[in-house]
Parts: structure tokens; sequence; C-alpha cells
């Protein structure tokens, strides 16, 4: 079975089989379109993501390794945020630096299943909250100048939801 | 140095004041070191992500959660505020009122939509035109305003879909000058009146919907005349004149029909526009006039009627009708008997019945063969028993949706307890079944782990003990509404414990409840929706 080599920005090497890597697809365009070739032993430099981080993707990516495509144009399925798989879904049970870590690696590694996920796990800590829940469930500060939070409050209260 | 990378990626809208995101830059030249300690001992900082990957994450919580998260901070206000998707559904409503008086729209949501009822407006401003810019809809009811300022406006709305003008009365001395089109214009909706101005405005009209007096039949036609080529829904009044325009009209290819008037426009209209795949009509048909339509249009798939006659209906029409996915018939003033026979209906995806008698065994025989079903509603409906309902329900795997309104059962002696029922239900709205027992709801209800939506209304023998159940039984379910149901307050407390997926909840009580729900809530660290009406 085929494996390249990858190098993190703390300078961890790691071997991973070809197939689990290309679940990126930065990697993947690397290794198809650019034309590194696997075969010289180089690792391929990660400079924007950790070890401890990679190590966590690589394990996601061996798990869903054999998924299926997603459906594309499917604008409602795109939407919901309740069908995160178990096995995600514990995966994801992290601290929030972690889990915007993992965020940030999948973006950069562009691997779009894992960002999506990731992505239905921080809505679903939005959802049903006020603004005062959400800051303190970020770390946000509250950077309005004094008074303009009640002119946007105030400003809200035309908006209706169609149906 | 990812940070700083991300901070620069987010461009500033111009109203926007520059973020003070800095925030690391900021510190490192401004603060002490002391200062800059004591400040990252206090709390964790604030996690950052790229403005993309909140694009993303927000997508997921469009409607009206877009205008919590507008409040957090100005970086987040900025994001939503420039994602035209996250506003797809929200409008700026004005109601009892004059445009003059509470405005001061400068600083508006930047919404897709605006409305405005039981209103004047006297005057838009100098805002209107980038409000307008971002406008797909818009709805005027019930007010008044100059024609004038109509035309004005609509001249800053190049973006427009929709425009609904209902009872809005255009006062206006002179007609004024349209010399623009709308090309994005999909749908028109016209009450009361329509100007003369506007025949040539919106020359991609797809849908268009009239409910005016005969008065204004010849501004209609030649509306209808100019968009022809596009038109694909009308709902209109006929008249013999207008039927007569419309026959005329060789670029016409209608797909969906609303429709009042008289059954024999309803059969001509089949004749000439054999395109049509839904209709929608309210009249006193006879069965021979909707074999003849069903005969004329090949392609009918949703047929919905309403039919106020009495005696027998055998609908032996639908043997003319086997493209047909959705079937609607009702009555309001009389209970019909109602026969299906032998016929069926193999592509049926929906059936909604009002106010028949249905015949022994005439239900489950007819929809035995509808593999495709997926949603059923019976309003004011009587069945021989339960054991019909029962034997529909086993026979169609593909239901996801119940819906059962004032049902009556004629023979109440069936015995659940001899039967186990699985469904693969999503949702069960049960209204007013009095012949319905408690443990029969819970039957129903139980009958499917997937179901995510219960509503019970006026369902009084609906008591804690099924409450319970369907909380422990119903791992997904996310809405539950009862409303004139006895349950008490402690079904509330074990409502919070035990429906872990529970979203959205209503229910009626005094004001003590509504108190010990939120305490409830509180305590249990819970978020649910509820609405007290």
């Amino acid at each position: 079975m085929s494996t390249i080599k990858l190098e993190t920005s703390d300078g961890v090497k790691f071997t991973v089989k070809t197939q689990v890597a290309k679940c990126s697809g930065t990697i993947r365009t690397m290794l198809e379109d650019i034309g590194i070739n696997p075969q010289d032993g180089e690792a391929i430099p990660l400079s924007n993501v950790h070890s401890t981080i990679l190590q966590k993707i690589l394990v996601w990516a061996e798990h869903h390794v054999d998924d299926p495509e997603p459906p594309r144009d499917d604008a409602d399925a795109a939407k919901r945020t309740d069908d995160i798989c178990s096995w995600d879904e514990d995966f994801l049970k992290v601290d929030q630096r972690t889990l915007f870590d993992v965020m940030l690696a999948a973006n950069y590694l562009d691997m779009k299943q894992l960002i999506a996920v990731c992505c239905k796990t921080v809505a679903n800590m939005i959802k049903g909250k006020t603004a005062d829940q959400i800051r303190k469930t970020f770390n946000i500060e509250n950077d309005f100048p004094p008074g303009d939070e009640d002119k946007i409050r105030l400003r809200n209260q035309f908006c209706e939801e169609r149906r | 140095m990812v940070n700083q990378q991300l901070y620069n990626g987010l461009p500033m809208d111009g109203e926007e004041t520059p973020p003070v995101e800095n925030r690391i830059w900021h510190w490192q030249t401004m603060a002490t070191v002391s200062e800059l300690v004591h400040r990252m001992t206090l709390s964790e900082p604030e996690l950052h992500l790229p403005p993309e990957l909140w694009e993303l994450i927000f997508a997921h919580l469009a409607g009206k959660r877009v205008l919590v998260m507008r409040l957090v901070c100005r970086r987040w206000k900025t994001i939503v505020d420039r994602k035209r998707s996250l506003w797809d559904t929200l409008s700026v409503c004005v109601r009892y009122s004059t445009t003059n008086e509470r405005f001061h729209p400068e600083s508006l949501p930047p919404v897709t939509g605006f409305c405005v009822n039981w209103s004047t407006i006297e005057d838009v401003d100098c805002w209107w035109p980038s409000f307008g810019e971002r406008l797909t809809r818009i709805k005027l009811g019930y007010g008044s305003v100059t024609l004038n300022l109509v035309v004005g406006m609509l001249r800053h709305t190049p973006n427009l879909t929709h425009l609904h003008l209902s009872r809005f009365r255009e006062t206006s001395e002179e007609e004024p000058v349209v010399d623009f089109q709308l090309e994005r214009m999909e749908e028109l909706y016209l009450e009361y009146s329509i100007c003369d101005a506007f025949v040539e405005t919106f020359p991609r009209l797809r849908n268009l919907k009239m409910d005016l007096n005969e008065g204004y039949q010849e501004i209609t036609a030649r509306l209808m005349k100019f968009v022809q080529g596009t038109l694909e829904e009308l709902d209109f009044k006929a008249t013999p004149y207008l039927m007569k325009e419309i026959a005329k009209m060789e670029r016409l290819k209608l797909k969906t029909l609303r429709f009042k008037g008289g059954c024999e426009f309803a059969v001509q209209l089949s004749r000439i526009q054999p395109s049509l795949e839904k209709i929608f009509l309210i009249l006193k048909a006879s069965t021979p006039d909707f074999c003849e339509i069903g005969k004329n249009l090949p392609d009918l798939k949703q047929l919905s009627v309403l039919i106020d006659r009495q005696g027998l209906l055998e609908p032996s029409f639908l043997a003319n009708m086997s493209q047909l996915q959705k079937l609607s018939l009702e009555n309001y003033l009389f209970t019909m008997q109602l026969n299906f026979g032998p016929l069926k209906c193999p592509n049926l995806v929906e059936l909604k019945l009002n106010q028949f008698h249905l015949v022994t065994n005439s239900l489950p025989t007819f929809l035995a063969g509808s593999k495709n079903l997926q949603k059923l509603s019976l309003d004011s409906c009587v069945l021989e028993s339960l054991l019909e309902l029962f034997t529909t329900l086993v026979e169609l795997p593909s239901l996801r949706h119940l819906e059962l309104k004032y049902l009556r059962m004629l023979n109440n002696d069936f015995n659940i307890s001899t039967f186990q029922l699985t469904t693969n239900l999503e949702s069960l709205h049960l209204n007013d079944c009095e012949n319905l027992t408690n443990k029969m709801v819970d039957w129903l209800a139980t009958s499917s782990c997937r179901m995510k939506e219960v509503r019970l209304y006026r369902m009084p023998q609906v008591n804690d003990a099924t409450i319970r159940n369907m909380c422990v039984k119903l791992p997904r379910l996310k809405k539950l509404a009862l409303l004139i149901c006895s349950v008490m307050i402690t079904s509330a407390e074990y409502i919070v414990e035990h429906a872990h997926s529970l979203e959205y909840l209503e229910l009626n009580g005094c004001f003590e409840f509504r108190q010990a729900m939120e305490q409830l809530l509180k305590g249990h660290h819970r978020y649910i929706e509820c609405k007290f009406p």
C-alpha cells in the first residue's frame, strides 16, 4: 500500500496512507496536479498545521476514507445541523480551541466534509442563544459603542420572517 | 501569525467603521506588558476564525437567528450583514404607521423584503435607493400611497422578483409614466385595482395572480398578452371576455391554474392549455366535467378541488389522471359520501380529504397501491372504524406525515392491544379527535422512532402518562405542541429532562406554568423555544 510523508509546522513527520492523505484537497492537488512524487521519500510540508491537530485530522480521515461523495446542490440538506453522525459528534467533543484549530487546519487542507461537520457543530453552539450567551460561549467582547446595541436591537424589531 | 492573516482578510462595508479587531497588534504596540499579562490571565482570549468560515457556520442559522448574531459584536455584524443569502427570508415590516413617523431608515437591517400593512406611505427619502436595491419582494396591503410614489419606488428596485399590491389605494391625479422595466420580476399579485401604466413593466412574469373586478378585464387581458411567453402560473376570475382573449394567445403555455368560476371555463381552459400540470379549482363541477379535464391534461400532477355538493362522490375521473401526485378534495358546507371503488392513484404523494364520509373499506383499498404516499390529511372525515386507519397505515411504509382533524369513527370496538403498529411517521397532528382514546393517541404517536413533530390540539383525553411515554420513546422529537390537553406542570419537568432533542414546545398554561418552565430551562441549561398561546 502506497504511503506518503507529511511534515507539520513543529517538525513532526507522519507517514500516511496515500488514500487517506487524499481526503485533503490540498494534498490531492499537490500529488496529482503539481506532480510531487511520493516515492522520493521527501515529506510534504504543512506549515500551517501543528502535529497534535494533524494527528486528530488523520484519525477523522482514516474513519471517513471510504465515505461516498455527498450529493450536490441539496440546499436544504446542507443547512441542517441535526445530521451529524454519532462518531463525528464524539470526535468533536473537544475544547473550543481544538475545535477551531481543527477547522482552520481543515480549511487549509481543503477537507470539505470535515469543515461542514465542524460548522454544524459550531452552529449548534449558537442556536437558541441570546447575543449575551453567544458572547460568553465564544469569549467575544461586546465592542459596540455604548447605545449602539440598543439601536440595532430597535431596528431588528422591524424584521419579520416570511413563511 | 495566523491570526494576523485572518484580521486582514475581512473587507468592510462602506458604512462600517474599521474594526477594532487588530487587537493583537494594538496590544503589542500600545499596551504595557503588565496590562497584557493581566488581560490574558483574566480570561481566555476570543478565538478567531476567518470570515469565510463564520459565513459557512452562519449559513446553518438563517431566519430570525441572524438578528441575534448581528448583535454579538461588530465583526459578526459585518459578516452577517454582507452575506445576502442569510437575509433571503427576512422582511422589514411596517404596520399602522406612516413611513415618515417611525422611520430612521439609514440603519435598517439589510433585508430582502419590504412589507407595509395598514399604513400610509407619504414619502420615501434618499434612503430608499440603497435599501430598494437589495429588495426582492415588496408587499403593500391595505393602505394608501400615490401611484407616482409607487413608480418612484419601483424605479430603484432592479432585483425585485415579487410584488404584491392588495387593496392598496393608489391615489393619483394623473397617470404616471413608467419608463423602465423590471426584468427580474417573476410574481405579480394584484387585488382591487390595476394601473394601466404597469402593463408593460414586468416583461418576464411567470406567476400572475389577480383578484380584480370586471372593470379591469381589458387591462388584465393586455397584461397577460404581454407576458404570455413566460407566464406559467395564473390565478384569476374567468369571464367570457378573458376566455376569448386567452384563446388568442398562441404563446401561452400555462402549468398551474388557480381558478374561481364556472365549470365550463375550467373545461374550456383544459382544452386550450394542455400543458397544465396543477389545477386548483373552486367550483361546483360534475364528474363528467372532471373526466374531460383529465382526458385533456395528460401531465396533470396536482388537483385540488372544492366541491360543496351533497350526496355521493365516486371520483371516476381519477382513472383519467394516472400521473396525479397530489390530490385534495374538499367540502365546506356539506358532508359527502365518498367511494373510491376500485380506483387507484399509483403515483400519489399527498392526499387531503375534507368533510367526507368514507364508505367502508374505501380508503385502505384506494391507498393500498400508493407506494409513494408521504402525506395523508383527513379533516372532518368519518371512518367506519379505527381498523381502517390501522390497515391503511400498515400498508404505507412511505408515509411520513399524518394529520387527523375532527376524525369520527362510527364503530369504536377496535382493540389496539392486539395490534402492534409500526410506521415511519415523522410528524403527527391530531386535532379534536374525540373517538381516539388516550391509549390510541399513544399507540399512534409512538409507532415510529423517526417522529420529529407531534401536535395535539383539543385532545383533553391526552394526559401526563401519554406525554411521558412519548418523551421516552421518541428520541428525535423536536417539536411538541399540546393545546387544550390535560397536561400538568409535572409533565413540563419530565419533558425538559427526557426529551433531549426538543427545540420547540407549545403549551397553554397559566402564568405560574410559564414561570415554572423558565426556571426549569435555566436549571437544566436547556434552550427550548416555548410558546404559550
